[in-house]
């Protein structure tokens, strides 16, 4: 294991050799910057937005969840570990973020997309590697030489101070500060890697997750949600240089771990909410790519068959009410079936105009679930059947 | 009175500083016609227009009454500061009442409100008609915890529909029976 740990350090801090200035290595844990200089505004400015981000009513404190991402973390991290501070956070995007102090924060958008420990250690790794490299400084004293102070004063502080969700709000201002150019990101990418794949992580989990949550930004041509891409640029130039040296390092060895049970063990207690988020975040078109997905990942899961149903459903485009309806069926026949299936068949024959049809899956839908919170306005619906 | 009246001006200078221009009172006495609903205020408000009349006590951070009336198939509720209307999902007048349930959470999440969770759909009387109303649970962009309660009709393929928003400390309990009130006021063409 000591061997291991030493591995995992030498990686992430070696492995960037491509970087052209390594001044900016994380010094020894329990590095706080010296107080005249400009790093120490700079985490005097995300301290205030960690003491938002502490008492949001949005922050996960789940003891069992923490303690399983904060042990991936450790794991990765190191002896670093003792500097960063995790922050599991209920927001639906796809995200991670580890600030220049060491505050790191996971969306649970990250955890309801990743389908195994595997993918989530390399989201983290590249978070990780972020901050010990502190890429975030660098950035800025870039942005001080080209924009001066004053905007990068304005930029911090659009983020601080107002919240977590407030810095989601204002991700593209916080964007232009903390936006990772593209060899850190490579960087960052290489250090995340080496790190995950030390520990036995399957390396080809490395390019699945970024193809998937490429795959759903893609699918929205708004883009407005997609806090990760705004500070992460060049998808897709990085994805096929990932995906070549994850097919290396696959053949290096025969087996590599995804720990997909223990995953699973950790984030099921939270999947009914985490998808009711998602539903809520009002993006059907990401959410029919997402869900196609996990549905594809866990065939016996109805939770997701049904979350496929609906993102069809309200995405209405041509063709899809028929969609929507075999999803809402394929839900109903797993194990988990959510009751809100019948009511999702109901209300699509009731706009089809097919009353008996609709009749049937609202009384399904009440029988199911009798303390529903629309039950009234079900119970109308019958009436007009 | 004179401390309200004191109130309402700092909360009218308050809006004016905010942008929004054209800040009336409201006379608790006399109905108002908002499209085709005629509500009474019941109590003295503070009104202001975006692309649509809002009225609040204490400013719009801490209290909104929202009155969308009209909302043509096609047409978003509206359209947030900084957002585009491309963006917005859209009324449409084949929905039901859980669709435009669906409608008011994704607009209230475009808006920058966080985990919005209805509840309690049900029918409501909305002027002579029967509407439907319920209830909302979300997370502001400062990470204040809010609720909201709304009621709405669709006739002749448009939407009239009003919403309350307050932070769920002191102010939605303070001003939720009287909006309740303005509510059951409601009078349509």
């Amino acid at each position: 294991m000591r061997r291991i740990l030493a591995g995992t350090l030498v990686s992430l801090l070696a492995a960037t050799g491509a970087r052209a200035d390594d001044s900016y290595a994380m010094p020894p844990p329990g590095y706080t910057p010296d107080m005249k200089s400009d790093e120490a505004g700079m985490w005097m400015q995300v301290d205030k937005l960690e003491a938002d981000i502490k008492a949001s009513p949005a922050r996960i404190r789940d003891e069992k969840l923490n303690a399983y991402v904060q042990g991936l973390v450790c794991k990765l991290a190191g002896e670093y570990c003792r500097s960063i501070r995790l922050y599991v956070m209920e927001v639906p995007a796809f995200n991670a973020e580890t600030l220049p102090n060491g505050a790191m924060v996971v969306w649970s958008g990250l955890l309801l997309r990743s389908e195994n420990e595997a993918q989530l250690a390399f989201v983290l790794g590249h978070e990780i590697t972020h901050y010990l490299h502190r890429h975030s400084l660098e950035r800025m004293r870039r942005v001080v030489n080209t924009s001066g102070f004053v905007a990068v004063f304005s930029i911090i502080t659009a983020g601080a101070g107002v919240g977590l969700i407030g810095l989601a709000a204002n991700a593209a201002a916080v964007g232009a500060l903390y936006a990772h150019t593209r060899d850190q990101e490579r960087d960052a990418d290489a250090g995340g890697f080496a790190a995950a794949t030390a520990y036995g992580y399957d390396p080809g989990q490395a390019p699945a997750i970024w193809r998937y949550v490429a795959a759903e930004t893609n699918a929205n041509p708004h883009h407005e949600h997609a806090v990760f891409f705004a500070t992460h640029p060049e998808p897709e130039e990085r994805l096929a240089a990932m995906q070549k040296e994850a097919a290396a390092e696959t053949a290096k060895r025969g087996e590599w771990a995804t720990n997909v049970d223990a995953f699973h063990d950790a984030v099921e207690p939270f999947l009914g909410r985490w998808v009711a988020d998602e539903l809520a975040r009002g993006e059907p078109l990401e959410g029919v790519v997402l869900f196609e997905r996990l549905s594809a990942n866990q065939p016996a899961r109805g939770l997701f068959r049904y979350a496929l149903g609906e993102s069809l459903r309200k995405r209405n485009a041509k063709g899809d009410a028929p969609l929507a309806a075999a999803a809402y069926h394929a839900a109903l026949d797993c194990a988990d079936a959510p009751p809100q299936a019948w009511r999702g068949l109901g209300l699509l024959a009731m706009k089809d105009g097919d009353k008996a049809e609709a009749k049937e899956d609202f009384t399904q839908y009440r029988a199911k679930a009798p303390d529903a919170d629309d039950k009234a306005m079900i119970d109308f619906y019958l009436t007009q059947l | 009175m004179k401390t309200f009246s004191r109130i309402s001006i700092v909360v009218a200078l308050g809006l004016l500083a905010a942008g929004c221009g054209g800040v009336t009172l409201i006379d608790p006495a006399k109905p108002q016609v908002l499209g085709d609903m005629t509500v009474m205020p019941q109590i003295r408000w503070n009104q202001f227009s975006t692309d649509h009349k809002v009225w609040t006590v204490n400013g719009p951070n801490l209290d909104s009454l929202h009155f969308f009336a009209g909302v043509k198939s096609g047409q978003p509720l509206f359209t947030p500061f900084g957002a585009r209307k491309d963006q917005m999902a859209v009324f449409d007048a084949k929905m039901l009442p859980n669709d435009v349930q669906d409608l008011v959470v994704g607009t209230l999440e475009k808006q920058g409100y966080q985990n919005v969770r209805p509840g309690n759909l049900a029918p409501c009387p909305f002027g002579s008609a029967t509407g439907f109303c319920f209830d909302l649970a979300f997370t502001s962009p400062d990470g204040l915890e809010m609720k909201g309660l709304v009621t709405a009709s669709k006739r002749d393929a448009s939407l009239d529909l009003v919403e309350f928003v307050a932070p769920s400390e002191y102010y939605y309990g303070e001003l939720s029976p009287t909006v309740s009130k303005v509510f059951a006021s409601i009078q349509t063409k």
